[in-house]
């Protein structure tokens, strides 16, 4: 259940894997998806049709992740890795004295991050079904509002991208911070899935991926996005 | 919706000002709206008012007929003579604004969403002007030149990209 236990220094050890493979695909993907859509932004009016694609896949990776919280394996369960004020603060704490407990899982200042990103990049995504630039390009469900209200919503769509980059910039920052001073390589273990045997105990370690429920998840969640894009009404923006 | 509290606070704030101001015998509530009474009659509308007015009007006209073109970013094939007919008619409406960013006219928010960036750096937002104009002068002649599909479709582009460029900049988003 990802109890901490108490890192040491030893030279030669195995690993036992904690993420599953669709967790760590999640993962890289939501990266990919997040700065996708900003290099399409920033490219301009041109490519606007390349940001919404990101942007669905925000959508359904965001989605997938939810619903993974509450299906998948162990350490991507929520109720698994959320923890209460207490722990998170005295998790806080031992960072602050240099030796945190390692986890299994998410250690508990992870866990808020997750669900911070997670309900960001969600909401900003939704915001962006409704968004106009006012100048050629409407979200999709653009035609589900009246104009001033897909202006507001774009509005908080601008603003919110800087609220999200800070927190990305925190999150890798966190990460930086466990390698070089505690000494444990998380982005190695968002890929591989694995982590040191010290830190996961034998009853840590999960056996499968569920690979295949997890291909149906996302497969239901295209499908559900796309009725919805497909059945929105048809609009254009206006200034 | 906040917009529209915005308005009605300022609106009952202005006739508060406008009983103070009866009996100072100034208009106050005039000035804070930033228009000038004549004498006699209801004030119309200021030189500033009047240049944000004019230049959302044309913002309005260059957004209906750019817009008709934007299916052409997004994959449409490119009609030269529908592409040259809107292009005259911006190049046009976009030369209308060289007058309508007085310095008189920087209002902020509410009564305008022109930043006061635009003031602040005056020479760069004249530069996007000339280039934003300059850019739909191209468009119109490759359209009419009948170029093709390729040359229009970029030459779009580089108009829509002044749109944004100028937006993110100096319009309050």
């Amino acid at each position: 259940m990802g109890s901490p236990i108490e890192t040491n220094s030893d030279l030669r050890e195995g690993h036992r894997t904690v993420w599953d493979l669709p967790v760590r695909i999640f993962h890289w993907l939501l990266v990919a998806a997040f700065v996708g859509a900003f290099v399409t932004n920033k490219l301009g009016v041109a490519y606007f049709g390349w940001h919404v694609f990101c942007g669905y896949a925000v959508i359904v990776l965001v989605a997938f992740r939810i619903v993974w919280g509450i299906v998948g394996t162990r350490h991507a369960l929520f109720r698994n890795f959320l923890r209460g004020p207490g722990e998170t603060l005295r998790y806080a704490a031992s960072l602050l004295h240099g030796r945190p407990p390692a986890y299994a899982g998410h250690n508990p200042l992870g866990a808020l991050m997750v669900v911070v990103l997670l309900l960001a990049l969600g909401v900003q995504a939704i915001l962006g079904l409704f968004a106009n630039d006012e100048i050629v390009n409407v979200g999709p469900l653009y035609g589900y509002v009246s104009d001033a209200v897909s202006l507001r919503l774009t509005s908080l769509h601008r603003h919110l991208f800087y609220w999200i980059a800070a927190a990305i910039g925190l999150h890798v920052a966190a990460v930086l911070i466990h390698r070089v001073f505690h000494g444990e390589r998380l982005v190695k273990a968002m890929i591989s899935g694995r982590k040191p045997s010290h830190i996961v105990g034998a009853h840590d370690a999960i056996h499968a991926s569920r690979s295949w429920l997890a291909a149906l998840v996302v497969v239901l969640l295209v499908g559900a996005l796309t009725w919805v894009i497909e059945t929105a009404p048809a609009a254009v923006a206006s200034n | 919706m906040v917009r529209e509290q915005e308005l009605m606070t300022m609106v009952l704030a202005a006739r508060h000002i406008r009983i103070g101001a009866a009996l100072l015998g100034i208009s106050v509530a005039a000035m804070a709206q930033g228009q000038t009474a004549p004498a006699g009659g209801p004030p119309g509308p200021s030189p500033a008012r009047q240049a944000v007015d004019a230049r959302r009007a044309a913002f309005v006209l260059i957004g209906g007929n750019f817009r008709p073109l934007g299916a052409v970013l997004k994959g449409a094939p490119v009609d030269a003579a529908e592409v040259e007919k809107r292009a005259s008619r911006l190049v046009f409406l976009a030369s209308l604004l060289d007058e309508n960013f007085p310095d008189i006219s920087n209002l902020g928010s509410p009564d305008s969403k022109a930043k006061a960036d635009l003031w602040a750096n005056r020479a760069d937002f004249d530069q996007k002007l000339k280039g934003f104009q300059t850019d739909l002068a191209t468009l119109a002649k490759v359209s009419a030149d009948k170029g093709s599909a390729d040359a229009i479709k970029a030459a779009l582009v580089t108009v829509g990209q002044d749109c944004k460029g100028c937006h993110e900049k100096y319009r309050e988003q």
